[in-house]
């Protein structure tokens, strides 16, 4: 596994965009735009997910919600597209790192419990109006939402803690 | 042993850190007095201790970059389904987070002081984040709680937009000078 991880990683790092991360001042512009997403797509979430979970109702429309998840979903593809940057400079110290595991495995359940609520939730909410209140199904979708982001954000944090990256 | 002492050696002995030795005699400035404190020391010392804090501090900056965005976003004409009597709740969620960012900020700050201070990029990130909180509190005084007790038109003018605008500038500076102090000296 440790010797499969190498080789990609080498791979990675001769590719091209491998030579661009290690560009001066590609990784620190790489960092700042992928705060800037993860900021719009926190932004979007925390107000999405408050709807979600029941509060300010009659001040956020259901409407609302919907035009989030595209600000959400700009945000998180801002994120993606650095952090594959970040990935091609460093995949051996990422892919063995145990927070960046811990990260990705939450994204990966962010994106599920994202899908659940694009497929499943959305269409329960559509004929209901504005200020409507949301069933529990919403509500464990919003809840799961904050939760997930909230350890993404640890774990990325953590990275350093558990080896370079 | 005063009680202060002992919170300190409770602190550091919880951290797993030793206090820094100073010679007798040695007159410290006040930054060198933080940085070698209980919670200076911690935060320097205890490997994990800088990095939950930084974890939290991002999430703060989320919080208020986040829900700054979104306001803003809304006086320019986007997101029309969020109400004008919600926008003044989410200036109060941004002071959370903003609260958030100067407890951990503030200790962040504790564990290495000089080294802080001397960092122009971080100055200009301090003043920017003042410049963006005094801007946040102009526009909820001038435009979103008004709006949020019925004068709509508020939030039409050209006011509300140039405020947004240079709302979302600059928090987009606060951002990026926070990722530049480890690069710009």
């Amino acid at each position: 596994m440790r010797e499969m991880v190498e080789q990609l990683s080498t791979w990675m790092a001769d590719s091209w965009l491998g030579h661009f991360m290690i560009a001066n001042w590609t990784w620190p512009w790489f960092e700042a735009i992928h705060f800037i997403g993860m900021s719009l797509l926190c932004g979007s979430i925390l107000v999405m997910d408050i709807r979600l979970l029941g509060f300010l109702r009659k001040e956020i429309s259901l409407h609302a919600v919907h035009a989030l998840t595209l600000w959400g979903l700009l945000g998180f593809m801002l994120n993606l597209l650095t952090g594959i940057g970040f990935l091609f400079k460093d995949f051996g110290n990422y892919a063995l790192n145990q927070s960046f595991q811990f990260k990705m495995a939450c994204v990966l359940l962010a994106g599920i419990n994202f899908l659940v609520f694009w497929f499943v939730i959305r269409k329960q909410l559509e004929p209901l109006p504005d200020d409507a209140d949301v069933g529990f199904g919403a509500k464990m979708v919003g809840f799961t939402s904050l939760l997930m982001w909230f350890l993404v954000i640890w774990g990325g944090r953590m990275i350093p803690v558990f080896g370079e990256g | 042993m005063s009680i202060f002492d002992w919170l300190s050696q409770a602190l550091m002995s919880a951290c797993g850190v030793e206090p820094t030795p100073v010679e007798p005699g040695t007159v410290l400035s006040f930054f060198d007095m933080l940085e070698q404190s209980a919670v200076g020391t911690c935060v320097s010392q205890s490997g994990s201790g800088f990095y939950i804090l930084l974890a939290f501090h991002s999430v703060g900056l989320a919080m208020v970059v986040g829900v700054m965005m979104v306001t803003s976003m809304r006086l320019l004409g986007l997101l029309k389904g969020i109400s004008a009597s919600a926008l003044p709740k989410f200036v109060t969620i941004g002071w959370w987070g903003f609260w958030i960012n100067a407890i951990s900020g503030v200790t962040l700050f504790i564990g290495e002081p000089n080294k802080m201070w001397a960092n122009h990029t971080f100055r200009w990130k301090l003043f920017l984040i003042f410049i963006g909180m005094t801007s946040t509190s102009i526009m909820n005084k001038s435009i979103l709680k008004p709006a949020a007790a019925g004068d709509l038109n508020k939030l039409l003018s050209g006011s509300a937009k140039a405020q947004a605008a240079f709302s979302v500038m600059v928090w987009l500076a606060v951002i990026i000078t926070g990722r530049m102090i480890a690069y710009l000296h």
